[in-house]
């Protein structure tokens, strides 16, 4: 009887004891689960973040690339081909290594092929100074402008030391600017970049990106970082058009790829001036020159005009 | 009665066998209840691909030599891509087999032709370097060894790796399956700059003798001297107890933090110098692996960039762990006077020597290139001026770091022998010219 008694006493002790252990077991288990959830979700908080603020990204790739630190020597590489132009009346600052051209007669563009007939045109004789250099960018251009941007043997410069902006008069050409880097050299052995993906975390992180807004596009490019001992250096920087979706405002983030920080105060077309080196002086001389060169430019406009119409072809 | 009897008997018998199964699982996986503990931690390291990433370029071998057709031996390198790296991530691709002893002879297998020789300044565990080529088997293998140099063949019959201890002259050898030699051929033959070497043992420790003189470009960076405050916060600040005391002497600044004020950061304003006691970690490193990782987590914690920093020597009775900034395959001295990190372990803490002068972007130098004589001319000049061979520890070719004098921010980084006596690393021209120290 009493044997049976401690049976039973042994049983509810023992139910009592496998209830417990099975539930810390399990508690163990879950924990574990737990813990590696909030070690990867990182990536995956910040997008679902970005959900919620209404913020619209393509796919991004999330690949690694490859970049180098290049360095350009400040040299005048279009003012010593100017005389090479025909048939345009040009205008140069040596300053700021500018080149700002009119065409005697516009150059009619077909809608249709706009881009094709431009690339065309710049590859063709000496029409524009290395013409051939340049790629058209369709995420710079505009209605009323059309971008080309330097691409050289390490990638494209994503710079306004580097490109070729046509205005553009409904189908026609009237006049563009252009700016040139010359010579670079690799400073440092390649260096891995961010992805894209990288890059719009960071920035969204950073409060860079506004609620309510689309990422248009991501482009890696080269800026200028810095401008030290008479030479510009240039790193790979992640370019990333933000637009936003109430106003249809667009306004261009730059990341620099290799170190991932953000380049702030750089908007779309104003990023030559440099930001470590050069004192507040230099800057306002540079400015004035610009001013004193397009008052320069449109009285040379005004002079030459018949002349240069008389020897300008058609296009097309 | 009786088959109720025999009833609450079996469930008895099944409740003691569960709670039994029940024990066993969780005395065993006794790592889950670590891990649970651990929450903190893992998720304060959510950067650990990047970590990982870091850990790889620490550990890269620093010298990398081509032994051509006759034997001659060339330091290559290559301005546009990093060589070890591209070769790490070649060799991640390869299958290594189990490390076993080799009976190849030693001084035939350094001269044997059509090699390539990937050298470290000081001895790397084998263990460590399988982490640092993602290889599981070296990774896992019962016993670690220690070694300075990876031979491998360079033309098609690439199917061994020798791991060779250059001191004591041991061989380890470790079957290799995927590799293609081809793929280190073509990485071989895009290095730009080549130069004629020499090995051979100086006190014990074989070194790069450079028979002609070597002609090698300056370089210049933009530096960057990181604030104190950032250190503050990635070294004494913690969750438990944030308040730091602040006490100054002399040019030197010291911050207490922790619960016992038992973590110290002493900032040396003058020269960029930090040191950092942390006197709650005092277990000592067991193996060279061990004091090779540890050293890497705290230079890590430190959190300033380690793109270029590579490691450069260990003193496994001292647990001292050293590293060093290096620039297109070559160190630099008196970034400070320690190199860029140095870590030493001890009964009563950590001790991390550091600098807060980091690399930041390379620029244009104004200087020419500079021509050095060869390793012998250099060493008979200081022989000349009478110190004696025995006196001369060591010596690597390296960039002085010599601080630009009109723009404070940039440095230039002048190629020159450093040689170490008396315990001390200084240009052999310092040496030369001054024989007081």
């Amino acid at each position: 009887m009493d044997f049976r008694r401690i049976e039973w006493i042994f049983l509810i002790v023992f139910i009592g004891l496998d209830i417990f252990l099975g539930f810390s077991y399990m508690q163990n288990n879950s924990k574990i689960v737990f813990s590696d959830d909030q070690v990867t979700a990182t990536s995956s908080t910040i997008l679902r973040d970005m959900r919620d603020d209404n913020i619209t990204v393509g796919s991004l790739s999330t690949k690694q690339g490859e970049g180098y630190y290049l360095s350009s020597q400040v040299t005048d590489p279009l003012g010593s081909h100017l005389d090479e132009l025909s048939n345009q009346t040009y205008a140069y600052n040596r300053t700021t290594h500018t080149l700002r051209s009119e065409f005697g007669i516009q150059i009619l563009l077909s809608k249709k092929k706009a881009v094709a007939d431009l690339e065309k045109y710049l590859k063709t004789g000496q029409n524009i100074i290395f013409g051939d250099q340049y790629e058209y960018s369709a995420g710079l251009s505009s209605s009323d402008s059309m971008v080309f941007v330097q691409k050289t043997k390490y990638g494209s410069i994503i710079d306004a030391q580097g490109e070729l902006i046509f205005k553009l008069d409904d189908d026609e050409v009237i006049s563009y600017t252009q700016t040139y880097v010359g010579d670079l050299t690799v400073l440092r052995e390649k260096q891995a970049t961010i992805s894209a993906n990288d890059a719009v975390q960071l920035l969204y992180i950073s409060s860079e990106i506004p609620e309510n807004s689309k990422i248009v596009w991501c482009k890696l490019g080269y800026s200028e970082l810095i401008s030290v001992r008479g030479s510009v250096i240039f790193v790979p920087v992640w370019n990333v058009m933000v637009q936003h979706k109430g106003t249809k405002n667009e306004s261009l983030k730059k990341v620099n790829a290799l170190n991932s920080t953000i380049i702030k105060n750089q908007s779309t077309g104003s990023s030559s001036s440099s930001r470590s080196t050069s004192t507040s002086t230099d800057t306002n001389s540079s400015e004035t020159s610009i001013t004193s060169a397009s008052v320069d430019s449109s009285s040379l406009l005004n002079s030459t005009q018949t002349n240069v119409a008389a020897t300008t072809p058609a296009t097309n | 009665m009786r088959r109720n009897n025999l009833f609450v008997r079996l469930l008895l018998i099944i409740a003691v066998v569960i709670s039994l199964v029940l024990s066993f699982l969780i005395w065993t996986n006794n790592q889950r209840y670590e891990r649970k503990t651990d929450t903190e931690t893992t998720t304060k390291r959510e950067e650990t691909t990047s970590e990982q990433g870091n850990f790889e370029q620490v550990y890269l071998p620093t010298q990398i030599i081509n032994v051509t057709k006759n034997k001659q031996h060339h330091l290559i390198y290559d301005h546009q891509v990093s060589l070890a790296t591209e070769l790490r991530d070649t060799m991640k691709e390869w299958h290594f087999g189990l490390a076993r002893n080799s009976h190849q002879n030693y001084a035939d297998l350094i001269n044997s032709p059509q090699t390539l020789q990937l050298g470290y300044h000081d001895f790397i565990s084998l263990k460590l370097f399988g982490k640092v080529e993602s290889q599981s088997v070296l990774q896992k293998a019962t016993r670690d060894r220690k070694f300075t140099r990876i031979i491998f063949s360079t033309d098609a019959k690439l199917k061994t790796v020798y791991f060779i201890n250059d001191t004591t002259k041991q061989i380890w050898q470790s079957k290799v399956s995927n590799a293609k030699s081809s793929q280190i051929a073509k990485l071989i033959k895009a290095a730009d700059f080549s130069t004629t070497i020499r090995q051979k043992y100086l006190n014990g420790k074989l070194r790069t003798f450079y028979d002609e003189s070597v002609s090698l470009t300056p370089y210049s960076y933009l530096i960057n001297r990181r604030n104190e405050n950032t250190y503050i916060s990635a070294l004494l600040s913690d969750s438990s107890n944030s308040a730091v005391d602040t006490r100054e002497s002399g040019g030197k600044t010291i911050y207490y933090g922790g619960s016992y004020r038992n973590r110290q950061l002493t900032v040396d304003h003058r020269r960029d110098q930090l040191k950092f006691v942390d006197n709650t970690t005092t277990d000592l490193p067991e193996s060279l692996k061990a004091l090779l990782e540890k050293g890497f987590t705290a230079i890590n914690d430190v959190d300033n960039p380690l793109t270029d920093v590579r490691y450069f020597g260990s003193d496994e009775n001292d647990h001292t762990v050293s590293y060093r900034s290096y620039v297109e395959g070559f160190p630099i001295f008196q970034q400070s006077d320690f190199g860029a990190f140095e870590v030493n372990f001890n009964h009563t803490g950590s001790t991390i020597n550091f600098s807060s002068r980091t690399l930041q972007v390379p620029v244009p130098s104004k200087s020419d290139k500079v021509v050095l004589p060869a390793t012998l001319d250099m060493i008979n000049q200081l022989i000349n001026v009478g110190y004696t061979e025995k006196q001369i520890k060591d010596f690597a070719i390296g960039y002085r770091w010599v601080p630009d004098t009109d723009e404070t921010d940039i440095v230039d980084l002048k190629p020159t022998y450093y040689v170490k006596i008396n315990n001390r690393w200084r240009d052999y021209q310092d040496w030369l010219a001054d024989k007081t120290e």
